[in-house]
């Protein structure tokens, strides 16, 4: 286990039926750099990504730590995991399982510090593009109804701190000519911005994109590549990128893992896998 | 069968012929056992002559329509009716309206003197004068609440709930019950309401809202009604269907509306020198209860643009995003129905006072169909359209009374006409703007 590391992921697995789709996939991302996650279709990158922000639950064994926000958290126990022998002997660990099991569930994995996005965009289409922002911040923002209904300075404060942070992010992704319009009518290229500029909202230290240049035209990731490094840099953001476009995967990424059916094929800096016999066969095909 | 002619502008006869035999057999099953068969006593009726005249209206009107949509005229108008159907949100312009701004305190203005005009003069209004134009409108205030409580579950959240009925039931007995069982009076029950019923809303809401769609609308169906199967059989608590009584209206608990007054309590006509009218009380009730609707309707608009607002509606656009955003779905989804549920309430509270008198026969699933309607007509999520929709649906039926027997059939061909030419309700959706400018973060609207 790496100490540096952001993430942690060790012997996940998980299985849909009869097919494994993971079997002890073992790596770590590193602290503010960019760790690219590539592989043939249906390698189970996505699943990688499911299993962390807890769309799906993984099997015995798995272990996700995300080193986030001071403190260590234990992804898998966030999500609910299943009663082990020895919390019917601790009364407070019982007591904890309980708490996870009822309350527990993706939204915590977002609060310690993960954001992620999606394959296929999953805007708000129907609401402004602020609004996209404003709900990614809804744990920082003035909740109580009260307040809310008398409009109370603390509330307004509240809000305008949000539309503050929505707009730099805004001006960061270059949207900040689109912040009211509805995000179901902007160009693809924009909506896959506006996706990543709602996930950076939620304040994360570790941002997982599943393919964000898919569909863009090269002027657009190119220009993707050099925001996603600027977060890197300017922000110390920690990053996990799935992505097939081996030309922006091999200019932005310090560090490759390679999946292939379900299992980690090689992991190593862009160099090494551009010349790993393994990687190239899996790619291309043997024989 | 129509689109496939769009761009071969050819008129075909033969299809126009089998449309319209397809429509007259479809009609002919229909109404065959519908219309041609009458239940007369304990026999049925042949009826099959008049059966076959719809069948043949159908028939030929299914011919010309298909005539007609294969013509250029015809397919020109269904493109732009294709085209018209993509539902287009808009976000607010900053609107310095005087006009606008003006309308609202017009509108309150107009209807808090209504009751006056209606006592006063009651020939002037026709249908809607004297007593009972006051309790029909009284009516439709209720409906307006019970709308604008389930909008928010179903239109803002998104969450098909075909058991709100239950929340309504809940507002109404436990005013009968808190009266009967614990000596609360109106005012009391009504303020302790919201609460109570958002209460019952999270008891209820808890288990049922891990489940989604189709799956939620069964359950909360289910939910309806228990609520009214427990009504109707606990009968040391509710007397079943023999019903209940509600305790009387009090001017803030200071006067009686009674003639002769009642619990120590001066009459109204009296203190106040007028003479006795069985209205005031219901004018009284009226003015409450518009006052309740303004104050819903406020809140309301303060609801949509607050983060638990959003969040709603976020979660009614994508479940999975919000999940991943942070949001606790589970919770979300509990503040809407709790929320929906306390207006519910309030709204039962209403409904029992003003009836003076409960039972379960009110509250089936009819009745939860009818708000579910209500909603929908006013287009899922808007709260002016909600009103308007309410306000609507139960007076058109007053106004209607000859064609009362076929309500349900009127009211059945515009929930079609309406899903066709305006999906999305009567109000089309606005988004809040909010200021681009960083210097001056302000919300506009
Ligand atoms: N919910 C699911 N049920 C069954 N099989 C699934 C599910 N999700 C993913 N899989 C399977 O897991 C494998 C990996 O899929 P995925 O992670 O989406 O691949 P990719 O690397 O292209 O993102 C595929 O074979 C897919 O069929
Ligand atoms: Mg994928």
């Amino acid at each position: 286990m790496d100490n540096n590391a952001i993430l942690n992921v060790a012997h996940l697995n998980i299985k849909f039926g009869g097919i494994i789709a993971l079997k002890d996939i073992n790596f770590h991302v590193p602290r503010a750099s960019i760790t690219a996650l590539i592989g043939p279709n249906g390698a189970g990158k996505t699943t990688v990504f499911n299993c962390l922000t807890g769309f799906y639950k993984g099997g015995p064994g798995s272990k996700l730590t995300l080193s986030s926000k001071n403190k260590s958290n234990n992804l898998v126990e966030m999500l609910g995991e299943g009663f082990k022998l020895q919390d019917f002997i601790n009364p407070p660990a019982f007591v904890k399982r309980i708490y996870f099991k009822m309350f527990g569930g993706t939204h915590l994995v977002c609060r310690a510090g993960l954001a992620r996005t999606f394959q296929n965009n999953r805007l708000f289409e129907e609401m402004s593009v602020v609004e996209n922002l404003l709900v990614a911040q809804h744990m920082s923002l003035e909740k109580s109804l009260l307040k809310g209904v008398f409009q109370t300075k603390d509330y307004l404060e509240s809000q305008e701190r949000a539309l503050d942070k929505a707009h730099d992010w805004l001006k960061f992704f270059k949207l900040d000519k689109r912040a009211n319009d509805i995000a179901g009518e902007l160009p693809y290229g924009e909506q896959k911005r506006l996706e990543i500029a709602r996930a950076m909202c939620t304040s994360p230290e570790l941002l997982c994109l599943d393919e964000p240049a898919a569909g863009l035209n090269p002027a657009e990731s190119a220009e993707l590549s050099e925001l996603i490094i600027r977060l890197r840099d300017e922000h110390r953001i920690s990053v996990l990128i799935i992505e097939h476009d081996m030309h922006l995967v091999m200019k932005i990424a310090d560090h490759i893992v390679v999946l292939n059916y379900g299992e980690v094929l090689f992991d190593g800096t862009p160099a090494e896998v551009r010349n790993s016999s393994k990687v190239i066969d899996a790619y291309l095909g043997k024989e | 069968m129509n689109t496939s002619n769009i761009h071969s502008h050819k008129v075909s006869l033969r299809l126009a012929i089998t449309d319209a035999l397809v429509a007259g057999l479809i009609a002919l099953v229909l109404f065959g056992p519908i219309v041609g068969l009458v239940l007369d006593g304990y026999e049925l009726r042949n009826n099959m002559g008049v059966a076959f005249i719809f069948v043949a209206i159908i028939t030929t009107g299914r011919f010309f329509a298909s005539l007609f949509f294969q013509s250029p005229i015809g397919v020109r108008f269904l493109e732009k009716f294709a085209r018209g159907r993509k539902v287009r949100v808009t976000v607010a312009q900053a609107s310095t309206n005087k006009f606008k701004k003006l309308l609202l305190p017009a509108i309150f203005l107009a209807a808090l003197s209504y009751p006056v005009i209606a006592h006063v003069a009651p020939d002037l209004l026709g249908v809607f004068g004297g007593k009972y134009g006051i309790t029909i409108m009284i009516l439709a205030l209720i409906y307006v609440l019970l709308g604008l409580g389930l909008n928010i579950v179903v239109g803002l959240a998104g969450l098909l709930d075909l058991g709100y009925v239950a929340f309504y039931a809940i507002g109404a007995y436990w005013l009968t019950i808190g009266y009967a069982e614990l000596g609360l009076g109106f005012w009391s029950v009504l303020i302790i309401s919201p609460i109570f019923a958002a209460g019952c809303g999270a008891i209820l809401g808890f288990p049922v809202l891990r489940m989604h769609g189709d799956y939620l609308a069964i359950v909360t169906l289910g939910f309806g009604e228990i609520i009214r199967l427990v009504l109707n059989n606990w009968t040391s608590l509710t007397r079943g269907p023999n019903g209940m009584s509600a305790p009387d209206v009090t001017f803030f608990n200071m006067l009686s509306f009674n003639k002769r007054g009642a619990d120590n309590l001066q009459p109204f006509h009296e203190f106040f020198g007028l003479e006795y009218s069985s209205s005031f009380q219901f004018i009284y009730i009226y003015w409450l209860l518009l006052i309740v609707v303004f104050l819903v309707l406020y809140i309301n608009h303060r609801l949509v643009q607050m983060p638990v607002g959003r969040a709603w509606e976020a979660l009614r656009e994508d479940e999975i995003a919000c999940r991943s955003l942070g949001l606790n779905h589970v919770l979300v989804k509990l503040s809407a129905f709790m929320i929906g549920a306390s207006v519910g309430g309030v709204a039962g509270v209403f409904f029992a006072s003003y009836q003076g008198f409960v039972n379960p026969s009110s509250f089936t699933f009819l009745e939860s169909a009818l708000i579910v309607a209500i909603v929908v007509l006013g287009g899922l999520g808007s709260a002016l359209g909600v009103t308007i929709a309410a306000i609507v649906l139960t007076l058109l039926p007053e106004l209607l009374r000859e064609f009362s027997d076929y309500r349900v059939l009127m009211f059945g061909i515009l929930m079609i006409v309406m899903m066709i030419w305006r999906p999305r309700g009567l109000v089309k959706p606005v988004r809040p703007a909010f200021e681009s400018d960083k210097e001056q973060v302000k919300q506009k609207a």
